[in-house]
């Protein structure tokens, strides 16, 4: 029965897969043409749009098979025939299934195979990013289909319910910038947030489907899809930290060889001693979604925060390896013990040369690769930030800081190799790259395109094989631990990321080692790092006055 | 009994449309829902079908609760209606080609000799089809399995006088054993057919017989007078739709019986020449039925 409903559907709804699936297919004939770079102009708008209106299709298609046999009103022919309500919604599922995500799952692979790996490789890709627009396009279109009585009560209902979700999201997300280091989703733990929500969203929703299907109630379901919505939205922004690390640490297993590392306050440092910084990125753009260090900012001058810059320095990490800040927590204490103030957060780091700071206050340290160290021990900045009004209560007062992190330790996975001028090579693990000079002629462009899930960390550098000469490194991560081999974030199934690798200054204030005259023989080195372990490790900071430490206002270059 | 209500209520926000409808229905009967625009006719066919959920009160069909109407049970019922939404972009051939699998007593000669006297365009989709031409599919829908019982609300809405002719011939060829439950304003084209009826009007039943027992009881009566007549001043409630013309006073008596009317003439008219009783047709009974309803005076 469900698939002869199926097969009654596709007679109806050809026109509509076929529209769906010629979109797909443009969207996967303009990614393969543009390769690893994309080209400017109008392009580039097609690029971005394409996949978003790929994705309201998937739902405009959904709500409309739905609705061929439709659950809202009193006059659908199929109400009084003997069809079971249950089949009816199988065959629905099962109609989204197979006629929409079987081919744009086989369009997924094609694009994938596309940039140069095996069909079998780009299978999981192109699954998890069906899995993916299956509950964030599917899911809900179904419910919403369900419970309206057409596609225009549809559309109006959504955009209901986006508005909705645009003022929580208002709220939310000026939380959140003010708040960064609050929610796992902004962390490399986001996939067990992700994942968990829409696991949960999923069997919250078929099941409220199912009684949709049986009761016929649409008013109930409607209500009840919304706060599950709204719910799931919630989930997702204030997913409870410890269930994410546990998750984590389950998949992880035991880590082996954490117990040498330890972070700790420099006893007798002050920040005047600590070298000058290169911030890296900016116009020289690290390897994907890295900006410079966001600490200071204008959020937080009107807000009135004060951040509180302090050294930090971590011992035990092998030479190579990078520990990333996942989360941080501070809490001050008078010398008698009084707590004066208990933070969740954010915490942001500035570090020394060679390291970076990251997105939402996470940072790096990185080991070695030009970057400075002591006795292998590594150095970096570390900010608090203080309520002006608390600030100024207890700057003058001797405090003691307790700083609890949440870390991971990514080991050093390797290097390999590109030619810096006009080459294209599939690099393990990051997908196909080309390199070549930019229009400049200052920067060598990097560029690659993926559809499996690039190393946490990834840095980049010029080196000239004959002299040993290494440019800085450019270094960046995207913080994701999650297990699967694939790129799951929507909406595109390929995921395009590079960096600009500077020799020549035209302004002629700075010399590289590798330089234009060597750049003909030059290789892009590329240093990948990948999650060895997660750890929790203190900073206990004992006796100092904060006015003492506020000499330094960090000014990141861009 | 196929159908049994009781006590039906069923309010849309403030209004009820259904308030304590009580009725039921024979089985192999064919029975007639008749009633004003808005009396509940429709309302009440829908609670049974369970296309919507009474506010209260209780309803079987086929011996089941009609909110719990499965599959099998509607296997047995067909239902033709005028506001019966059809998968349009499908044609005529190939939703009768979907429906099929889901009736295990469909019978396909059955559907060809229906079709053939139909004469419906199998290769038409049904968006296409006219008005008329939509009835006959759904009524095409919902003979070849031979229901039990078969709903039609309204099916002669908007029909000329060929296609509704056609309609109910090729009903009445078919009817066999199964109950009929009709609602319709077609009077004329029920009243041959109409086994039992039943009057509703504001979301009560006001009454329901068997036809016979309604012509039987209903009359209409012309008593022609020495004088110029005059209606008197407390008629009994079952004289309904009195009429002076001339020296000639008519009414409708919806409880006929020959003594006890030659009693009442005694007893409230005076010079009495000559009573002529008639029997009346379904659509005048109706006519008078509503009337008095509206007026007030219908006696329950």
């Amino acid at each position: 029965m469900i698939w002869h409903i199926v097969k009654k559907d596709l007679r109806l709804m050809w026109p509509f897969v076929a529209l769906l699936t010629t979109l797909a297919a443009m969207q996967c004939g303009l990614e393969i043409s543009a390769g690893t770079v994309v080209p400017a102009g109008p392009m580039v708008v097609l690029l971005q749009l394409l996949p978003l209106i790929v994705w309201l299709s998937i739902a405009v298609v959904t709500v409309i098979v739905v609705q061929q046999d439709n659950l809202v009103g009193d006059r659908h022919d199929w109400l009084l025939r003997p069809i079971p309500a249950h089949s009816v919604l199988a065959a629905k599922v099962l109609f989204v299934i197979l006629a929409v995500h079987a081919p744009l799952f086989l369009i997924d692979v094609l694009q994938i195979a596309a940039t140069g790996i095996s069909v079998r490789q780009a299978l999981i890709p192109a699954l998890s990013h069906q899995f993916v627009l299956f509950f964030l396009a599917t899911t809900p279109a179904l419910i919403v289909g369900a419970t309206t009585r057409n596609v225009v009560a549809a559309v109006g209902f959504s955009v209901g319910v986006f508005v909705l979700f645009t003022l929580i999201l208002f709220g939310v997300n000026f939380g959140v910038v003010r708040n960064p280091a609050v929610s796992p989703i902004q962390s490399g733990y986001s996939w067990v947030v992700a994942w968990t929500t829409f696991l949960l969203y999923v069997a919250i929703i078929f099941f409220l489907a199912r009684f949709q299907y049986r009761e016929r109630r649409e008013t109930p379901s409607r209500i009840v899809g919304v706060i599950v919505t709204v719910a799931a939205f919630a989930l997702l922004c204030w997913f409870p930290w410890g269930a994410a690390i546990k998750a984590q640490q389950w998949i992880d297993g035991a880590p082996v060889g954490e117990e040498a590392i330890s972070l700790s306050f420099p006893a007798g440092s002050s920040l005047q001693s600590l070298p000058p910084q290169t911030m890296t990125g900016g116009r020289n753009g690290v390897l994907a979604p890295f900006r410079p260090g966001r600490d200071l900012n204008i959020l937080d001058l009107v807000s009135g925060i004060h951040q509180v810059t302090l050294p930090v320095q971590i011992a035990g990490l092998p030479t190579g390896d990078v520990m990333t800040s996942d989360r941080g927590t501070f809490r001050i204490e008078s010398a008698t013990g009084i707590s004066l103030f208990d933070a969740n957060g954010p915490i942001c780091a500035r570090l020394d040369r060679g390291g970076v700071s990251g997105t939402n206050c996470q940072f790096a340290i990185l080991r070695g690769h030009g970057a400075p160290t002591d006795a292998g021990v590594a150095r970096g900045e570390i900010q608090l930030p203080l309520p002006t009004a608390v600030y100024k209560q207890i700057k003058n007062q001797p405090v003691r800081i307790i700083v609890d992190f949440t870390l991971t330790w990514l080991r050093h996975n390797g290097s390999q190799f590109l030619h810096a001028v006009n080459d294209k090579k599939m690099l393990a693990g990051i997908g196909l790259c080309t390199s070549g000079v930019d229009r400049e002629g200052d920067d060598i462009e990097l560029r690659c395109v993926t559809a499996v899930r690039q190393p946490t960390c990834i840095g980049a550098t010029l080196a000239d094989v004959r002299t040993g000469a290494r440019n800085p490194l450019l270094f960046g991560c995207r913080l994701d631990y999650a297990p699967l081999p694939a790129n799951w974030l929507p909406p595109a199934v390929l995921k395009r990321s590079g960096a600009d690798l500077p020799f020549l200054d035209l302004d002629g204030l700075a010399h590289y080692p590798v330089d234009g005259s060597q750049i003909g023989e030059a290789e892009v080195v590329i240093d990948t790092f990948v999650p060895r372990a997660h750890l929790n490790r203190s900073v206990e900071i004992p006796s100092i006055r904060l006015s003492d430490w506020e000499t330094r206002s960090p000014k990141p270059v861009l | 009994m196929i159908i049994q209500a009781d006590n039906l209520y069923k309010a849309f926000g403030k209004f009820g449309a259904l308030r304590g409808l009580t009725m039921s229905v024979p089985e192999g009967s064919v029975f007639a829902l008749i009633g004003a625009n808005g009396a509940g006719k429709t309302t009440t066919i829908k609670v049974l079908m369970n296309l919507i959920r009474p506010t209260s009160g209780h309803a079987t069909v086929i011996g089941t609760n009609s909110q719990d109407l499965s599959p099998r049970e509607r296997s047995q019922i067909g239902y033709v209606s005028e506001n019966q939404d059809m998968p349009g972009r499908l044609t005529v051939g190939h939703y009768l080609e979907y429906l099929r699998p889901f009736y295990p007593t469909w019978d396909p000669q059955l559907e060809q000799a229906v079709l053939q006297q139909l004469r419906l365009p199998m290769e038409r989709k049904i968006k296409d089809l006219s008005h008329g031409m939509r009835l006959k599919m759904a009524l095409a829908c919902a003979l070849p399995f031979r229901p039990k019982l078969l709903v039609l609300d309204e099916p002669f809405s908007g029909l000329d006088p060929l296609i509704r002719e056609e309609f109910m011939e090729q009903l009445l060829t078919q009817a066999g054993e199964m109950t009929v439950l009709i609602s319709s304003h077609e009077l004329a084209d029920i009243e041959s057919a109409a086994t039992h009826i039943a009057y509703i009007d504001q979301g009560q039943l006001f009454f329901q017989e068997g036809m016979d027992e309604l012509c039987a009881r209903v009359r209409e009566v012309r008593v022609t007078l020495r004088d110029t007549a005059v209606a008197p001043p407390a008629p009994p409630a079952h004289w309904l739709g009195i009429k002076t013309i001339g020296s000639v006073l008519s009414f409708v008596d919806v409880e006929f019986r020959d003594e006890r009317l030659a009693a009442q003439l005694s007893t409230l008219l005076t010079g009495i020449c000559d009573v002529q009783i008639q029997p009346v047709a379904l659509k005048d009974i109706f006519t008078t039925l509503a009337r008095a309803t509206q007026a007030g005076k219908l006696p329950k």
